[in-house]
């Protein structure tokens, strides 16, 4: 049994409380700008360690944003804003980044979107001629085919780098240990946990769901994004709390919680 | 146009168009507010479909130029584009269902596939191998929590070990269920931050892409 207000659908009142609380929370440490304590992702801080590694051995760097199996989620956006902040780094130091495309149909959209965010770090930086469209090829529309190809570029030119974080299905462990093979250093991040469990093993470094969706506001470092990452604890706190309730109250006799979550 | 150099133009089409899925998504609307709802997923169809092209046209574009410069590898370029224009001609003239796209579908695409896919159960021993090494309690713990799954999983392993069928169930129905709910709301959590920091003009992604703008302007 579920219980309904007029206009809204049936069985998404709880849905739009938790939407409205997230909203009005997130506006509210964006405009405050109270950074919170933060502690450190190590697979996030990895990157500019990564990079560094690069400019010592004179190595490129390969990068992708996923898959983009179903189009541009939010995955798919934590990828793109990786690769940004991969593209802003490897310009400042003069590094050729290679990123290479495909892997689902969908990704046709996410390449252009993603050269043009690759390119204009470099011209931000100063280093338009650095940029080589050539280095972002669309491989193919084909998971295996685009993993394979992909993984032949690695192995073509050994990139002391390979950052992996977006979409990313069965393919992620073979590039990341293609990766290790070659001896680059490999960051990554998945939001399938099955995936997230086999990368793991696989790679130097990895970031684990949410850790990787938050990356954009990490690496701003604006203390108004910052600030938003503690709306994510605040609402899964909330969460646990409602959990927890609805446990003890289940127990007791009553669906009072069960009902609340079901409308 | 000063009005494109400026962040706000951007957010507030994102709010606009945000605001035109999220509110016939919760709430009873006028069927002409759900049209456009309807129209504005339909419009992403299509763009994707344009991006197909652009994707295809590039990339032909792109190989093209490595075969007229002999670059590394330009004889693949020429496997790449024979093989590509073969299914777009085949799969336009002929339909996705002639026996010609399905003989080339079944007889390469599907073999190839199938091939890397094999690959992995490799890949994966050998990251396992790696990460089962036992150097910490932990590293410990989880390697002996592996093995029961395994065994259970391994052809004769319930019948050489029985005992740890039922060790192997609660871990997996339990131990390994709890924690992926943790990390499914979690990750709902964080995407829903994502999107809306997203619709203000704050993700780092967005960021980059008006910056592109700007700089075109400029």
């Amino acid at each position: 049994m579920a219980f309904t207000i007029y206009p809204v659908v049936e069985g998404r009142l709880s849905g739009l409380l938790l939407f409205v609380i997230t909203l009005a929370l997130t506006v509210y440490y964006l405009r405050s700008k109270k950074v919170p304590y933060i502690r450190r992702v190590p697979a996030i801080d990895a990157i500019e360690e990564g990079i560094g590694r690069a400019t010592e051995l004179g190595k490129p760097v390969i990068a992708s944003c996923g898959m983009a199996a179903s189009g541009i989620n939010a995955s798919t956006v934590a990828g793109l804003s990786m690769l940004t902040y991969t593209a802003r780094l490897c310009a400042r130091n003069d590094l050729r980044l290679m990123a290479p495309m495909g892997g689902s149909e969908e990704s046709y959209t996410t390449m252009e979107l993603a050269r043009d965010l690759v390119e204009t770090q470099y011209k931000l930086e100063g280093k338009s001629e650095s940029f080589n469209i050539d280095d972002m090829p669309f491989l193919s529309g084909r998971q295996f085919a685009w993993a394979s190809a992909y993984c032949g570029m690695m192995l073509r030119e050994k990139p002391a780098t390979n950052i992996m974080v977006g979409v990313q299905y069965a393919s992620a462990v073979y590039i990341s240990e293609v990766g290790h093979e070659v001896g680059a250093m490999v960051i990554s991040g998945a939001d399938y946990l099955s995936n997230v469990a086999c990368l793991a093993a696989s790679s130097d470094y990895v970031m684990i769901g949410e850790e990787m969706l938050a990356a954009g506001a990490y690496l701003s470092k604006d203390p108004g994004q910052l600030a938003t990452i503690r709306t994510q604890d605040l609402v899964k706190t909330a969460l646990i709390g409602i959990l927890v309730i609805g446990l003890v109250v289940l127990a007791l006799g009553s669906d009072v919680v069960k009902v609340f979550l079901s409308s | 146009m000063s009005f494109l150099k400026r962040k706000e133009f951007y957010v507030i089409i994102l709010v606009i168009v945000s605001l035109f899925i999220y509110v016939p998504y919760f709430f009873k609307v006028p069927q002409a507010i759900t049209n456009i709802e309807t129209w504005l997923i339909d419009s992403s169809v299509v763009i994707g479909a344009f991006a197909v092209w652009v994707g295809f046209i590039t990339s032909t574009r792109r190989e093209i130029v490595r075969i007229q410069r002999r670059r590394r590898g330009w004889f693949y370029g020429v496997i790449i584009l024979v093989l590509s224009w073969t299914m777009v001609i085949v799969g336009l003239g002929l339909g996705k269902t002639h026996v010609i796209f399905e003989f080339l579908q079944y007889a390469f695409v599907l073999p190839g596939d199938s091939t890397i896919y094999a690959i992995l159960v490799f890949y994966l021993t050998s990251a396992g191998a790696r990460a089962f090494r036992v150097n910490s309690f932990e590293s410990g713990l989880l390697t002996v929590g592996a093995l029961f799954v395994l065994l259970k999983q391994a052809p004769l392993g319930e019948l050489l070990a029985p005992w740890v069928v039922p060790i192997s169930t609660y871990l997996e129905n339990y131990v390994a269920m709890g924690a992926t709910r943790v990390f499914s709301v979690s990750l709902a959590v964080g995407a829903l931050v994502l999107s809306i920091r997203l619709m203000m003009g704050q993700e780092l992604a967005l960021v980059g892409l008006v910056e592109r703008v700007v700089k075109k302007e400029e």
